[in-house]
């Protein structure tokens, strides 16, 4: 370990050249109602690291390489103003004067903008306005407002996911989106919270091997977010899609109270950013939701409670250092009521407790030195008890392989899982960046260590009761989480930035460089190089190329053995004494450890033109993923021994033997975890956002994506045939590509009216074109199974004989599916009181309009658009 | 001397309000005028945007929040036996005299819940007439939300023409939350453009269209199996007086109206005068949802086409002890349904509705005396329903008349206490029930006898309640009022022995509502 | 002032009025006119004085006039609908004795069915009765709509029907079939579609099962019923208020997984357990390929069919076209018994046996929805000999011979 510490400081203090020829620009920043100075305003340089902060007096210094560049300032509640100024030598009185955000300045952004950020090559950012024009509750109603991005009906109640530049979403490209609050990266390595791996991952709300539930993350304390979909700065590890940076609340604001109300969620929620004179601010923020999955819903509901506290100051001035401690508790759980006319008693109480404590900040030290330090505890109960009513039921409960006598479960009774998780994840991120300046070329160098730990220290499965498996499918038991060992991921990343300017030319080369030590196993190199030429002042064209490697989750390397139980006697007799089970449970422990991390390569071209307040961006980008972890159908045969009836004696079990001639072989198939997905992602993206019609203060924004993917689980898939009424078996056959096209737009029309206070968003969904097509299935069987469980091979010129018609897959299974082009409405309606309160009204599918197609191969008729769906929201400034 | 204040007082007033840019409703003295001044948009100018080029009574905006309750068994059988409603309401008018603009903007949000009668599973019954509804012998446990927006905006286009456009978008949401379940949601959008030409300052002439859209789409489902009472749950659609259908599918309805209006408005000395009539024709379809291509059912299953007539007088005038407000409103609507017989594959007429509301009311205001105000309203109600495939005919007539006075206390500006009673008696003036066919269909025994024995009841309705107004930090002035009555039958003039409720049985409402006006 | 808004308010009234007395269209209603007539078997029956029945399939309202001397009956002030139309007299042994030749009692009847009626229309309809001896072996009760405990705790796992010996010999049950009919689609749902194949020569059946036995293994007394449960389980075990029976004491059981698993296909351990105790079915048909057992629809057609074929030849359902559902051809002239039950009283479209077999349907409801509500169909009784043996009706018409029962009855009319 020791060599590794030296090579990471070594590798620190490597780019510490001279530093070039720099000048300092200093002012004053100041409230424009008030006159007062505002304290702890942020000041920056777009896409670069030069940043300050003001002080108690409003004034800032903040050092500048030569030549031309456009200041911002930015601060809680207040406009962002920028300026551009030519460096030549030092400048004096800069000043700023800040107006209040509010409805009545012209030009307020409600859209996500295309941004030039250092995040990555491709980002976007969503602001403040933006986030209350849609009235989100959670992160994932933000997420709608990217391009493709649709506006769905507000439900809390099933799990959200986000999955950037995709045609599907897919458990890949979702656990490979890193999601970013505050500088900690959350992690949802060591989620083990699934009922029964060995048959699938998925049900229920639990979102093991899965992207972050963003529907546990509440929009009310949420500044600004900015979310990378090309190739992310070498700063970002672990992903393989892209990157969604989240900055919550800092800085001073009144006690502000929301309420928001649709048909199926009410979430309210209370913020106040108090001004602790000399030490910086102190933020407080609560959020409540609760949600039923349909209005006439009373038995299932979700609810969540989160409360933050985040405590923004500057240490040292001349240092310049600033820091952020923050502290938030989360709790969200999906609950459940009885209903008075329910009968049969199912239980489902879920119930996730998040504590997340952090620390960072950046100060002048080796440069700049930014430090992130975080601790996530959460604890995770899921309880699923169901009073079955399928008895009798032979009642075993073994954990290891053999024969077992037993008796009968009543004719229903209570079949319970409980799960207890506590997964623990711990984060360090320092890094360093240095500018200087060597032949008119600015350089910027940022290098950094990270470090983060995985590990869950719950019970795991303590409770499963209640019966035999339902027929044919695989159960498992008895795993405890705290046995599985931690996963600890290692990195060091570098990326040096040269900019030029020339008369109207200038160009940016971003080359980044990351070394990933792997959960222990694997030594990852992932290089990041982005080039940026600007012709003129209008025009840029940048090109990107970037890998990056995502670790398998906890869940897919250890799910636990898998259970297999056959019953080999049933004699129910009237009398319970003299009823007899025999079952005979098998036991396969699958060993996934040769798992490896999923590898993203991206290759990206934008063309960007900005000029008198048009700003276009077409972006084209290549993805591809490969070493996807899926899942592959195994199949085992299971000896049956049956059994005879020797004697019945009167109140015992009846003496039974083996009955030599009654064997059978039954045939079973269970899931192990396997590197065999790849999808291969053509596409691209546009933004475009003219200037605003002066006269009526109209605005229209255009963002729109056209996503090709063809995706291949490259494993052979086993299937039962099914057509035939005479003996039925099991066939081998190939995998075939899935490739799905889709186009969609989102035209958005803004309408402000600044002296009534009031805006107004229509949003125009177009779904131009949806296709999914099965590339050149193969429905023929290339092997069976025969009844010992052996594999035997079928020639190619007789797969397609008859007597393997049985095993012939129905064409019915690879129609294309094609949906026609259809639109959809949104309309939101914001409205502020001259006293800062505001109204928020909306209306999704607003002119309800559910266009239906037939589906020619399937016959079967589609309707499109959801229901319609409407929301409320109301804030108080007290 | 207090006499000429007050009229000085008053002309100040209305003066003031017309130029000054700040609202008024700060400094309207009470309850009683604040109230005035928002009826009087609801009952001239949201008919007739265009108007709003003559809106004298100033800028105003509020934020209301209020909650009512009401429940008891003397209640049309199908209906709420027990009902309560939050809201949650900001309205306001704006005007921009710079560029000639007037806006009058509302959203309003509503949430409650309510337990109806047997046979209800739309939660209210149709208001245009119509005789379609789903209906389920179980009684009902609803949720309910409405999210309305309703804005208006004028422009003076030249010296003597306006034209204005309203326009409504009203969400309405009721579940059922019981077994058996329904997902009703209804939405309607309504335009109303109009244009006003002014003679000569006195004389006002406006047209205006009307085009309406309400669809509504119930979405009845059952979680739970309910073997031991299955008739309790069994579904039916209603299509008249004993016809329905007892297995219907899912459905949706689509009712769309169209509309014209013309209005008369004239100013004199201290009086203005309105006239405004509007006749709509609407036709409400019921359209099957789910259209299995198998056998190619025709979609459309009932419909029921109707006009409706709707005329509205205002009389206002100032003398100088106070001032009158009268306003008469008469609204007449016919229409025929018709059901598609599959046997047939015809439209087969079977239903025939009329009905006439005239309202008369005079309200005398006091300026500055303890008496505050006086009023008298008249109601004539006459319905008549007409199922001819039964020959089942079912039509009353009644009238109610009701009092009522407020008197205040207190004169300071500070804080003014408002006390209001009201005295009504409704007597059923004529009423014919004849079964014919359908004696012995469920339809007649569950549903019309009950309904008819409630509707030709007689009954009076004794109410009283208390308002207060005062200013609080942040320059809101807040009016909080709290009201109640009851209702109690004392005559049952048909089906003593088969109605809904008995004698003793009684009906009451509660209302609170807190007002902040800035 | 006051004056004008007064007069204008009276002006107006007045309009009210006149406008109001506008006229109100009459009633549409029409008139039905039955005709009774025999066949020429029964030629000579006296016509007069029997009760006629008309049953309004929409409102499910019902009327019943006596026909005059001339054998007529006729119906004023009907509302315009479908109806269902039914007359049937009882005929004593000794006048039954010179039309059929046996000394036995036998109702006569006759009935019809969807008779469209427009509004202000005289429709006149001739009913002619008709009759004929019974069988020996008849299905005396069909408990196929499940349990009823509001829990879906049992739903149809203690289905049971039960064959009754009518005649007064002993009767052998071996080998005979008994045939589950489809479609499984009664007229329930507003888009169910009527199968489409002919029924004059053939049946269609998704399951056949047929009673064990060699020739005389399971002999069955006169007046004594056999009951063939779904599952021989004492279900009123599981839950006290629910409404269902006990089938531990049945006669036959059927289990399938066995049966299955030698096929290579896989039965289903959720529904279908077996009794020791009980002798078990012999599996012949069952057109689901997997996790299928041997319950019947909720609404459930069944038939008794002689021992002798066997039976190949299979058909596809016409009106599924998503995936493909097979029946197996079952030819009328082997039915020795059958019962048709539908939905409701205007699924007439929906019978599955040709009226040589029943010529009527029964139902449980008239409005339907009936699953899951315990209740049971059953055939009334016709007379109770000296013996207390009971004679079971069988005039060939589900829709007279059947009474509606719950809790369901297991060898009710057995004597012990």
């Amino acid at each position: 370990m020791n060599n590794r510490t030296l090579l990471c400081v070594l590798f620190l203090l490597i780019p510490f050249v001279m530093l070039g020829q720099r000048y300092e620009v200093s002012g004053r920043i100041t409230s424009a109602s008030n006159g007062e100075p505002i304290y702890f305003a942020t000041i920056f340089t777009d896409g670069t690291q030069y940043s300050t902060y003001s002080n108690d007096k409003g004034e800032y210094r903040i050092v500048l390489p030569k030549g031309e560049h456009k200041l911002k300032v930015a601060f809680l509640g207040y406009d962002i103003q920028e300026r551009v100024i030519n460096l030549s030598g030092d400048i004096k009185s800069v000043d700023f004067t800040l107006r209040e955000m509010s409805l009545s300045l012209n030009e307020v952004v409600v859209t996500a903008t295309s941004s030039q950020s250092k995040e990555g090559s491709s980002t976007y950012s969503i602001g403040n306005e933006a986030i209350k024009q849609i009235q989100a509750i959670s992160l994932s109603d933000i997420m709608s407002l990217l391009p493709g991005g649709k506006l769905e009906p507000q439900r809390l109640t099933s799990t959200a996911q986000l999955n950037l530049r995709t045609t599907e979403s897919s458990a890949v490209n979702s656990f490979g989106t890193a999601i970013v609050i505050d500088g900690t990266p959350l992690s949802n390595d060591a989620n083990l919270q699934v009922e029964n791996p060995a048959s699938s991952l998925s049900g229920g709300t639990n979102v093991a091997n899965k992207g972050l539930d963003l529907r546990e993350i509440p929009a009310s304390n949420i500044e600004s977010v900015e979310v990378v979909t090309g190739v992310a700065s070498a700063r970002y590890g672990n992903i393989t899609s892209g990157a969604v940076i989240v900055t919550r609340r800092a800085g001073y604001s009144p006690l502000s109270v929301t309420f928001n109300s649709t048909p199926t969620t009410y979430q309210a929620s209370v913020s106040r950013g108090l001004k602790l004179n000399k030490h910086g601010y102190l933020n407080l923020d609560a959020d409540y939701a609760y949600s039923v999955g349909q209005p006439t819903e009373l038995k299932y509901y979700f609810n969540r409670i989160n409360v933050g506290a985040r405590w923004t100051s500057t240490f040292n001035e001349e240092k310049n250092w600033s820091n952020t401690i923050y502290a938030s508790y989360g709790f969200s759980g999906d609950g459940r009521r009885v209903e008075p006319q329910e009968v049969l008693l199912s239980n489902r109480d879920i119930r996730n407790n998040r504590v997340m404590l952090g620390i960072n900040g950046r100060l002048n030290l080796l440069g700049r030195l930014n430090y992130t330090l975080s601790f996530n505890l959460n604890s995770q109960y899921t309880k699923l008890e169901q009073e079955v009513t399928d008895g009798p039921r032979p009642m075993i409960e073994p954990t290891e392989t053999g024969t077992y006598f037993t008796t009968y479960t009543p004719l229903s009774y209570m079949q319970t899982t409980v799960m207890k998780g506590i997964p623990v994840n711990a984060y360090l991120r320092v890094e360093s960046e240095q500018n200087s300046v060597v032949a008119n070329n600015n350089l910027s160098f940022t290098t950094g260590i990270e470090y983060t730990f995985d590990k869950n220290f719950g019970e795991g499965r303590v409770e499963n009761e209640g019966g035999v498996g339902p027929a044919g499918l695989p159960g498992s038991r008895g795993v405890q989480f705290h046995e599985i060992p931690a996963s600890k991921n290692f990195s060091m990343y570098h990326q040096t930035v040269v900019t030029r300017e020339f008369e109207n030319i200038m160009y940016n080369l971003r080359l980044g460089m990351r070394y990933d030590r792997m959960i222990e196993r694997f030594n990852l190199f992932s290089p990041r190089l982005s080039a940026t030429i600007g012709l003129g002042k209008n025009i840029k064209i940048r090109s990107a190329w970037g890998v990056s490697y995502k670790a398998p989750s906890m869940i897919t390397l250890y799910p636990g053995p898998v259970y297999f139980d056959i019953v080999n006697l049933s004699y129910y007799d009237p009398i319970p004494e003299e009823r007899l089970a025999i079952v005979t449970s098998y036991v396969i422990n699958p060993d996934n450890s040769s798992l490896k991390p999923g590898r993203g390569e991206t290759r990206e071209v934008a063309f960007e033109f900005d000029k008198s307040g048009y700003n276009v961006r077409l972006t084209g980008y290549h993805k591809l993923l490969s070493r996807g972890i899926t899942s592959a159908t195994k199949l085992g045969v299971f000896k049956n021994q049956g059994y005879r009836i020797v004697s019945e004696p009167v109140g015992r079990p009846p003496v039974v033997e083996e009955d030599p001639d009654n064997i059978t072989y039954l045939p079973r198939t269970y899931n192990v975890y396997v590197n065999n997905q790849r999808s291969d992602t053509k596409g691209f993206e546009l933004t475009f956002a003219p200037p605003r019609i002066k006269r009526t203060n109209t605005g229209i924004n255009l963002t729109g994506q056209y996503v090709s993917s063809r995706t291949l689980d490259d494993v052979p898939s086993v299937r039962v045939s099914n057509t035939s009424v005479s003996k039925s078996r099991y066939g081998v056959y190939n995998s075939w590509e899935r490739s799905v096209q889709i186009a969609n737009a989102n035209l958005t029309l803004i309408q402000q009216i600044p002296d009534l206070k009031i805006i107004v968003t229509l949003t125009t969904e177009l779904n131009i074109y949806n296709k999914t097509v099965n590339v050149n299935p193969d429905l023929l069987p290339v092997a069976y199974y025969d009844t010992m469980g052996n594999q035997i091979e079928i020639p190619e010129n007789e797969r397609g004989s008859e007597e393997y018609k049985d095993l012939r897959l129905s064409p019915t299974q690879v129609f294309p599916s094609i949906s026609p082009f259809y639109p959809n409405f949104h309309l939101n309606i914001r409205k502020e009181t001259k006293q800062g309160h505001s109204f928020t009204f909306y209306a999704n599918n607003c002119f309800w309009y559910n266009p239906y197609y037939t589906d020619q191969y399937s016959n079967s008729r589609y309707t499109l658009n959801s229901k319609i769906s409407f929301g409320f929201g109301i804030s108080f400034k007290i | 001397m207090k006499k000429q204040l007050g009229i000085v007082g008053i002309i100040f007033l209305s003066i003031g309000s017309c130029f000054a840019g700040n609202p008024d409703s700060t400094r309207v003295t009470d309850v009683i005028d604040r109230s005035l001044q928002r009826e009087e948009y609801h009952l001239i100018f949201d008919k007739v945007p265009s108007l709003l080029s003559v809106w004298e009574k100033g800028d105003y905006a509020l934020i209301s929040t209020g909650f009512s309750s009401s429940g008891g068994d003397y209640v049309h059988p199908q209906l709420f036996f027990s009902k309560n409603l939050f809201e949650i309401k900001s309205e306001s008018v704006k005007s921009l005299p710079v560029n000639g603009w007037r806006f009058f903007g509302s959203v309003a949000y509503t949430n409650g819940n309510a337990e109806t009668g047997k046979w209800n599973m739309s939660y209210n019954l149709p208001t245009n007439g119509s005789p379609y509804y789903y209906m389920i012998e179980q009684e009902g446990t609803w949720k309910s939300q409405s999210y309305d927006f309703n804005v208006a905006a004028q422009k003076n286009i030249s010296g003597r023409l306006s034209a204005g456009i309203g326009l409504k978008y009203l969400g309405d949401l009721h579940f059922r939350t019981f077994d058996s379940r329904n997902d009703n949601t209804t939405l309607k959008i309504q335009v109303l453009p109009s244009l006003t030409m002014n003679f000569d300052g006195k004389n006002y002439i406006s047209i205006g269209l009307l085009y309406q859209r309400l669809k509504n789409e119930p979405n009845i489902s059952n979680k739970y199996q309910h073997g031991t009472e299955p008739e309790k749950y069994h579904l039916f659609f209603n299509q008249g007086l004993g016809t329905w259908d007892n297995s219907p599918s899912q459905m949706r309805m689509i009712d769309s109206r169209y509309g014209a209006l013309i209005s008369y408005r004239k100013f004199s000395a201290n009086s203005s005068f309105d006239a405004i009539y509007a006749i709509d024709y609407g036709s409400e379809e019921w359209l099957l949802k789910s259209l299995s291509t198998l056998n190619n059912r025709r979609e459309d299953i009932s419909r029921y086409s109707y006009f409706s007539h709707d005329l509205s007088l205002r009389h206002r005038s100032v003398t100088s002890s106070g001032s009158f407000v009268t306003n008469f409103d008469i609204k007449n609507i016919h229409g025929d349904g018709a059901v598609y017989k599959e046997s047939t594959n015809a439209y087969q007429d079977n239903y025939q509705f009329f009905s006439i509301t005239a309202d008369l009311d005079v309200s005398y205001i006091r300026s500055n005396s303890v008496l505050r105000q006086l009023s008298a309203k008249l109601r004539l109600d006459n319905s008549s329903q007409n199922d001819y495939n039964y020959g089942h005919i079912l039509e009353y007539t009644n009238l109610e008349g009701t009092l009522s006075a407020d008197v205040i206390s207190g004169k300071n500006r500070a804080v003014n206490l408002i006390f209001g009673g009201l005295f009504s008696y409704k007597m059923n003036l004529s009423g014919n029930h004849n079964p014919m066919a359908a004696s012995s269909n469920f339809f007649n025994t569950e549903i019309a006898i009950p309904a008819f024995a409630y509707h030709t009841s007689d009954f009076y309705r004794a109410g009283a309640r208390v308002c207060s107004e005062f200013d609080i930090a942040g320059g809101y002035r807040l009016d909080i009022s709290l009201s109640g009555d009851f209702l109690k039958p004392i005559k049952l003039n048909n089906y003593e022995n088969r109605s809904s409720f008995t004698l003793n049985d009684k009906y009451y409402l509660m209302s609170l509502s807190l007002c902040f006006n800035f | 002032m006051k004056k004008i808004n007064l007069r204008l308010f009276i002006t107006a009234l007045v309009a009210v009025i006149t406008i109001s007395a506008c006229e109100k269209k009459a009633p549409e209603l029409s008139v039905i006119e039955v005709t009774l007539a025999t066949s020429a078997a029964f030629d000579g029956v006296a016509i007069g004085n029997i009760p006629v029945e008309i049953t309004n399939t929409i409102d499910n309202t019902k009327k019943t006039v006596l026909t005059n001397q001339a054998g007529v009956a006729i119906f004023e002030d009907i509302a315009p609908s479908t109806y269902n139309i039914s007359a049937s007299k009882e005929l004593t042994a000794e006048i039954a004795f010179n039309y059929t030749g046996f000394n036995k009692a036998i109702t006569i009847n006759a009935n019809l069915q969807n008779i469209a009626v427009m509004p202000l229309q005289t429709i006149r309809q001739t009913l002619t009765l008709d009759g004929k001896a019974g069988g020996d072996l008849v299905i005396k009760e069909v408990y196929s709509l499940g349990a009823a405990n509001d829990g879906y705790a049992i739903m149809f796992k203690d289905q049971f029907f039960e064959i009754f010996n009518n005649s007064d010999e002993t009767q052998y049950l071996d080998k005979l079939y008994i045939a589950y009919l489809s479609p499984s689609k009664a007229g329930q749902g507003s888009t169910d579609v009527p199968l489409g194949l002919p029924l004059t020569s053939f049946v269609y059946a998704s399951k056949i099962l047929q009673f064990p036995g060699t020739g005389t293994q399971y002999p069955l007394e006169p007046g004594m019923g056999a009951v063939i449960a779904i599952n021989a389980i004492n279900y009123k075990e599981l839950k006290p208020l629910a409404l269902t029976v006990d089938n531990s004491t049945a006669q036959f059981d059927t289990y399938a997984i066995t049966w299955l698993q030698s096929l290579g296909r896989t039965g289903n351990s959720f529904f279908d357990v077996d009794n020791p105790n009980v002798p078990n079915m012999n599996c012949i048909y069952l057109n689901i390929q997997n996790n299928g057992f041997f319950n019947m629809d909720d609404y459930a057609s069944i038939a008794l069919v002689k021992s002798g074929p066997v039976f190949t030849e299979t058909i596809k359902d016409p009106t599924i076209t998503t995936s493909e559902v097979f029946y197996m051809k079952i030819p009328v002239s082997e039915i020795i018994d059958g019962v048709d039950i539908l939905a409701k009283s205007s699924s007439a479209a929906f019978k599955r046996l040709p009226a040589v077999i029943d010529s009527g349907f029964t139902y449980a409801q008239e409005n339907g929805s009936a699953n899951y509500t315990g209740k049971s169909l059953r055939r009334k009784v016709a007379k109770t000999l000296a013996s207390g043996r009971k004679v079971l009706q069988d005039s060939n018409n589900s829709s007279n011979d059947f009474e509606v029962v719950a809790p369901a009855t297991p060898r009710s009319y057995n004597l012990n």
